[in-house]
């Protein structure tokens, strides 16, 4: 070639694409990520401010505002997310005392690190208590909000909470460009408010979780059912014109349960149902029996067959004007495990969305049915009145799963990365075994555990028996069922920390320690003072690493116990699946996003104040 | 021997008959409590089912009598029920592992070898026009191609007096801390816009919807192992390579890839892994057609109630070939992941 030559068209392509190759190497996975990440997040935060209905042709989505996210931390939704908060005893007011004094402690020591004085910590820390009172103020109790939320109704955005909402975010706005301009003239008391509102959302959340956890007083009655007739219908009345707090409803065969029902404060009222209205029953049972649902009202009954194990079903209502102040539940298969009404709807509305809310309230006097077609010798009836109890809600049971998870796995992982690098003969054989349960499907680790955990026919029979537990059915009770969804999590989860802790141990010189052994340290201060500070960094990292992952946590408690009982192990990807199942987009997508924030909220503190501190 | 030798270690790393002893029980215990539930989905596989509903039995051959009913059961009687989850998920899980690699490892090596400047006020418009684009499609139902070609040309036309009068930039680092951080998002909160878009364009319950779904899932981690492959690879033959007149391309087809060549094959199995297991995007994307395993197995208590024998076969389809892999990939998996947290 003419070393004068102009350039032909496939040499200039040829050095625009040599030119352009950085771009073309990156651009697709960015456009990519772009659009099946950041763009579905973005219409995820639409979607989560509407209501979306499926319709011929298309998808009906209508703006609505805050309510999804209303109705989850003041709404329908509220004890079923936020759980049934108590008020507190003395104990618990003294552990988050003492909390607070280590919050204070804490966000001290950093500002004594940066050489200021006592009074503007107190001066700072009084600014931050007084702007969160009056935040609440604007969120709870003033009364412009009422009128704003009368403008926004006019325009069409009649919607509960949005104007608070609306107020609270501008405050939320207002203190971010306070914060700015502060940055300017004073980053160390940035630092500070940054703590303080990291710690101030740390203590709400320890509250919420103490306040769950409240025990409450509990009564209980057994009534034989035998003494009254073979075909048992029992009505429960209750007179006093309150609320009927959590109550746990068995039917008894012997010591067996044949039907378990669950309920909640009773905000499910049932009344002025119009006529064209079908009333729609979900419900979830353990087993997979046939079930036979009927529906007992004061003017008519509705009948259920159902053959399968099926979500939803709609029921023709016969009843116009009236409330339904009674339910039948009766079952054609003597052994039908757990029954549970999930959520009681009118046509698309929510009545009761939790799961484990059935009570059914009218006019201060309750009644609930149990009605057994077939007499079982024994059978009993037992009713738990435990009012006055907490209940956590997915956010708590969420972060149980995160934190107690986490603690462990890091603890197992650490003593097992400790052994194996020891040299033993065969130690290459168990690294291979600790690796696998990380590569197993979680589902098909549920099922196992699932396995397992079978007290009848179990391979820990002998082992359950001996410790007079045979009968026990750990799926009946909320704790024991949430601990078999963190020991399935653990089980699976340890090899992760088990590796990545086993390389790095690998990776310490080995100087170090035998300096230290000739100078006669025992291994445990060995262990103390030169293994795990260095082994912090590494650890802080896959701790990190570990959260981002743990709070996805989803297929385990799906598979395993299915939510339940009731909603006692349900992680807030699962709230948001079954919120989604119920077609309700929105609010599944407004789960959705909180679990976004949370898991966003605790990864950057987590980072900024622990991680960058231990990985320094 | 003297009994005190018996407590005491020569070395660190070498610990004492004693410790040797304690370490044993240790790991035996833990070996135990993996394998255990392993070896009790493997007989309860040969097991009939009044061999698992009268009571734990241990022994394969001395308890009971082991039968391949269950296995005949699923390969046979009910194969067509299995084949085509089973073909689902090898076909779904090979080609998003295989286009998350190519995505990934091309953008892992563009960070790890070019230098971007993208302006942070190109970014700030473009997520400007997007949102513009969101607003007028979905609020004010304006036809999307108008609007995409409006927005677009607009974005473009910004983008003039952004490069010319801004200096602010974001670097490498932010980019693939970007690329990363994807993981932070949980799944659930971005399936439902992307259910809803499959849902118009007539692509749910289809393989292509969870290939192009796990594909996105799976791109953060092929980004997150491969850049630190690529960083220690080193440059003088790549240089060398270029001042003999060899393309970018070239460079990267013919000398990098061939390198990094193990630490490809790592992460290919690893995402591997992660589409084979994944269960939450296929539980809201796939119904019947596209049904992949951990579906399936899911499904079995539903459907038939707690059949332990056929669902530990189904179990034991899924998780073999996942534990050959394990057990081959074991040195890879550890320096891969170690690479990756010590860096991230």
């Amino acid at each position: 070639m003419a070393p004068n030559s102009p350039p032909t068209f496939a040499e200039k392509l040829r050095e625009w694409s040599d030119k352009a190759a950085g771009t073309i190497f990156l651009l697709p996975s960015i456009i990519v990520v772009l659009f099946l990440a950041i763009f579905p997040l973005i219409i995820s935060l639409y979607l989560s401010l509407s209501r979306v209905k499926f319709e011929q042709g298309g998808v009906k989505i209508e703006f609505i505002g805050f309510s999804n996210y209303a109705k989850l931390f003041i709404g329908s939704q509220q004890s079923h997310f936020l759980g049934v908060i108590q008020v507190l005893s003395w104990v618990e007011w003294l552990i988050l005392a003492i909390a607070m004094l280590i919050f204070i402690f804490f966000a001290y020591q950093y500002w004594h690190n940066q050489a200021r004085k006592v009074p503007s910590f107190i001066g700072y820390a009084f600014a931050y208590g007084l702007g969160t009172l009056i935040s609440f103020y604007i969120f709870f109790r003033w009364p412009i909000a009422a009128k704003l939320n009368s403008v926004l109704a006019a325009l069409g955005l009649n919607q509960l909470s949005s104007a608070r909402l609306i107020l609270f975010l501008l405050f939320v706005v207002a203190f971010i460009l306070l914060i700015t301009w502060l940055k300017r003239r004073d980053g160390a008391a940035v630092g500070l408010i940054y703590r303080f509102i990291s710690f101030q959302l740390l203590f709400i959340l320890l509250w919420l979780a103490l306040s769950n956890m409240v025990s409450g007083t509990r009564a209980s009655a057994q009534l034989a059912l035998s003494e009254v007739s073979p075909v048992t219908s029992l009505k429960l009345n209750f007179k006093e014109d309150r609320p009927v707090g959590n109550m746990r409803i068995s039917l008894l065969s012997g010591e067996n349960t044949l039907i378990s029902l669950y309920s909640d404060k009773d905000d499910l009222y049932v009344s002025q149902i119009p006529e064209d209205k079908k009333l729609r029953l979900r419900y979830r049972s353990d087993t997979w029996y046939a079930l036979e649902v009927k529906i007992d009202q004061e003017r008519g009954l509705f009948e259920i067959l159902i053959d399968d194990r099926s979500w939803e079903k709609d029921l023709p209502l016969l009843l116009s004007n009236q409330s339904i102040d009674s339910l039948k539940l009766s079952s054609r298969q003597a052994e039908m495990g757990n029954f549970y009404i999930n959520d009681i709807r009118l046509d698309d509305k929510a009545l009761s969305t939790d799961l484990n809310q059935w009570q059914i309230n009218q006019g201060g006097q309750s009644s609930i049915s149990v009605t057994q077609l077939e007499k079982v010798e024994g059978a009993s009836l037992v009713i738990r009145d435990a009012s006055g109890a907490g209940r956590p809600g997915t956010l708590v049971v969420t972060l149980a799963y995160v934190l107690v998870g986490i603690a462990l796995q890091y603890v197992i992982g650490l003593s097992l990365a400790l052994l194996t690098t020891q040299k033993l003969t065969g130690r290459r054989f168990f690294r291979v075994i600790f690796l696998l349960p990380m590569m197993i499907t979680p589902v098909g680790v549920a099922y196992t555990f699932r396995m397992l955990a079978d007290t009848s026919k179990g391979p820990f029979k002998p082992l359950w028996e001996a410790v007079g537990l045979g009968n026990f059915s750990w799926a009946e009770s909320a704790w024991s069922a949430r601990w078999a969804v963190m020991i399935g999590d653990i089980w699976q989860w340890t090899p992760f920390m088990f590796i990545i802790l086993l390389a790095a141990v690998e990776g310490l010189p080995d100087e170090l320690f035998e300096a230290a052994h000739v100078d006669g340290a025992s291994r445990w201060q060995i262990f103390l003072n030169i293994t795990l500070p260095q082994l912090i960094p590494v650890s802080a990292t896959v701790i990190l690493i570990r959260m981002i992952e743990a709070f996805k946590i989803v297929d385990l408690p799906n598979v395993l116990t299915n939510g339940g009982p009731g909603t006692a192990t349900e992680s807030l990807t699962l709230h948001s699946f079954f919120t989604w199942r119920a077609l309700d987009l929105g609010g599944s997508a407004a789960i959705a996003y909180i679990l976004m924030l949370l898991s966003l909220f605790f990864g950057m503190t987590y980072a900024n104040l622990i991680h960058a501190k231990l990985g320094r | 021997m003297r009994l005190a030798d018996f407590f005491k270690s020569k070395s660190l790393r070498k610990p004492s008959p004693f410790q040797a002893l304690i370490s044993y029980i240790l790991l035996i215990f833990w070996a135990f409590v993996v394998l255990f539930p392993l070896y009790w989905l493997l007989i309860t596989s040969f097991k009939l089912p009044f061999q698992v509903n009268d009571g734990p039995f241990y022994l394969p051959f001395v308890d009971f009598k082991p039968s391949l009913h269950a296995w005949e059961y699923i390969f046979v009687t009910v194969w067509n029920d299995t084949a085509r989850p089973l073909v689902n998920t090898i076909i779904v899980a090979l080609s998003s592992s295989v286009l998350a690699l190519i995505l990934g490892g091309t953008a892992a090596y563009g960070l790890s070898r070019f230098e971007y400047r993208p302006r942070v006020w190109g970014i700030v418009a473009f997520i400007g026009f997007m949102l513009l684009a969101i607003v007028g499609v979905v609020r004010f139902g304006l036809p999307w191609p108008i609007v995409a070609g409006v927005t677009l040309s607009l974005f473009i036309l910004s983008l003039i007096p952004i490069i010319r009068k801004t200096k602010r930039s974001v670097g490498n680092n932010d980019i693939a801390f970007w690329l990363i951080s994807q993981r932070i998002l949980p799944p659930v909160a971005v399936v439902i816009p992307i259910y809803i878009l499959f849902q118009q364009m007539g692509l749910l319950d289809t393989r292509a919807a969870l290939i192009i779904t796990y594909t996105v899932v799976n791109l953060p981690i092929v980004v997150w192992l491969m850049r630190d492959y690529f960083e220690n690879i080193p440059l003088e033959l790549e240089e060398s390579a270029k001042v003999d007149g060899a393309s970018p391309y070239r460079v990267f087809w013919s000398i990098v890839l061939p390198l990094a060549a193990p630490g490809l094959v790592a992460t290919f199995l690893f995402v591997l892994v992660f589409a084979w297991n994944e269960y939450l995007l296929a539980l809201f994307l796939s119904s019947a057609k596209a049904q992949t395993m951990p579906l399936l197995v899911a499904a079995q208590n539903a459907t038939r109630g707690p059949q332990w024998w056929y669902m530990s076969v189904l179990i034991w389809v899924m998780i073999a070939p996942v534990i050959v892999l394990a057990v081959i990939l074991e040195r890879y998996i550890s320096r891969g992941l170690l690479v990756g947290a010590v860096k991230g």
